[in-house]
């Protein structure tokens, strides 16, 4: 009883913040297409590079098969740059509809596999794939469903990649992360004497210290478990991924400020939109409110205080 | 909370019901297989241990003489050049064939020998002749990052060695590996 009370508490809070939601996240999908614009990394600016990575992943061996590479390519990858960037904007400003959110899921699952077999790398950079997924419903209960799933895969990242790490032997592993640390950033740890990069070198000396960091990055993994279970320790999520994140760009250079959009997922974050949701709305009450009361009579707050 | 959520689903929306519960099915059976068939992810990132070493070696884009590091590039720019290149190093250190078709041909004998294969090799896979297309991309990209016409690229290897203390690294060995 208690567990579907807590669930239900839970799709109450997504369901009440569903518009603003949707707001905060095609702006921030605007930056992210801003910044990849900057980065030159719209599919018509990296242009089309034979040599793809296409890895054994089935998903890229049908694109390939379907030569969508070739179709996606000179005015093909202007076109979808092009319908990434309006379908955002219009899912932004028309919040009523949702076609434009279907035509950006789908755009962004054609760009996320297209940049990853022309980049060289499938970088697991997929909150904005998922998190795009849930807006394609304007129906507040369809939209909840697919929220809480979003939440529950981000869940499953990071816990999942924990369970990999515990797996493989990671814990007795004392090498793991000096190693990594020294292979990741290689002549730059010796050359440049910067704070970050004479920190990284202290690290890759010490490796026992770099082995209770690793250790440390595995708990942090490890929280998200508890996502799983109740939403009221959320905020012990938002701080183990925000640490999990500056880590990841400290340490090892990987920012995928993609996944961030996944703390939308998280009740303190929910919880703040809404409550700004609601300041506006106060404010817009209590303009009205003045706005419409004859002169000379007092406001609500004089009357009460008056009683003393 | 997550059962609450599927019992949930079962009784108020059972469509969403089986495209969710599917889809978590399928999630951890391809991470039994450790096969990543997107969107079902596989998230053991960095998860492989590494044996303790001095030894490493880096990949080097030099344009005209100079280093593609010295030349300010995002980082997702420089990620994507320094990702392509090593593609590329590896391809034509396997003699032309990708390395991907390399490793599907130890691992995946049945596949191979399936009727269908012949007619995907020719798809699936990198070919000896997109070695000098990447090579005539990589000079375009280059120029842009240069602003100006490049001459010459240099796709240089050098392999490192340090101390026992990593306080100090040393160059022990370069090869050029293509030059275009």
């Amino acid at each position: 009883m208690k567990q579907s009370l807590l669930f239900e508490e839970y799709s109450g809070l997504v369901e009440s913040s569903q518009k603003r939601v949707r707001q905060v996240f095609f702006a921030f999908s605007l930056f992210i297409l801003v910044y990849n614009f900057v980065s030159h990394a719209w599919l018509y600016q990296i242009g089309n590079t034979p040599l793809v990575e296409q890895e054994i992943d089935p998903t890229y061996w049908i694109f390939m098969l379907l030569d969508l590479p070739e179709l996606f390519n000179g005015i093909g990858a202007i076109a979808l740059d092009g319908l990434l960037l309006f379908s955002c904007l219009g899912s932004f400003i028309f919040t009523k509809q949702t076609i434009t959110c279907w035509v950006f899921f789908i755009c962004q699952f054609i760009y996320f596999v297209l940049y990853n077999l022309l980049g060289g790398h499938h970088n697991i950079n997929i909150g904005l794939l998922f998190m795009s997924f849930p807006f394609v419903f304007a129906s507040p209960k369809l939209f909840t469903a697919s929220f809480t799933f979003c939440r529950f895969i981000f869940c499953f990242m990071l816990t999942t990649a924990a369970l990999w790490k515990i797996g493989r032997g990671n814990l007795s592993h004392i090498d793991q992360g000096a190693t990594l640390l020294l292979l990741q950033h290689k002549t730059t740890l010796f050359t440049n004497d910067s704070f970050r990069f004479q920190t990284l070198l202290f690290f890759v000396q010490h490796r026992v210290a770099s082995f209770f960091l690793w250790v440390g990055m595995i708990l942090l993994e490890s929280l998200f478990l508890i996502g799983f279970i109740t939403w009221k320790k959320d905020h012990w999520l938002l701080i183990s991924y925000s640490l999990f994140f500056v880590g990841g760009w400290f340490f090892f250079d990987i920012y995928f400020v993609e996944n961030l959009l996944f703390l939308l997922t998280l009740s303190p974050v929910l919880n703040r939109i809404n409550n700004n949701r609601n300041q506006v709305l106060r404010e817009k009450q209590q303009h009205e409110t003045t706005a419409n009361l004859p002169s000379g009579l007092p406001l609500p707050n004089e009357r009460s205080s008056s009683r003393h | 909370m997550f059962l609450d959520f599927f019992k949930s689903l079962y009784k108020k929306q059972p469509k969403l019901f089986y495209l969710f519960g599917s889809f978590f099915i399928l999630q951890i059976f391809f991470v039994l297989l450790k096969l990543e068939v997107t969107p079902f992810f596989l998230y053991g990132m960095f998860s492989e241990n590494v044996p303790p070493t001095h030894t490493f070696s880096e990949t080097e884009v030099v344009i005209d003489g100079k280093e593609l590091q010295s030349w300010e590039l995002s980082y997702k720019e420089k990620m994507l050049l320094e990702e392509t290149v090593k593609k590329y190093v590896l391809i034509k250190n396997n003699n032309g064939i990708d390395i991907v078709q390399t490793r599907v041909e130890e691992r995946y004998p049945f596949f191979t020998n399936s009727t269908i294969y012949p007619f995907l090799k020719e798809k699936i896979y990198n070919q000896p002749l997109d070695l000098a297309q990447f090579e005539h991309w990589l000079k375009e990209k280059c120029s842009r990052i240069s602003h100006r016409k490049v001459q010459q690229v240099n796709i240089v290897v050098h392999t490192y060695e340090t101390n026992s203390g990593l306080t100090t690294v040393k160059k022990t060995h370069s090869e050029t590996v293509a030059s275009f």
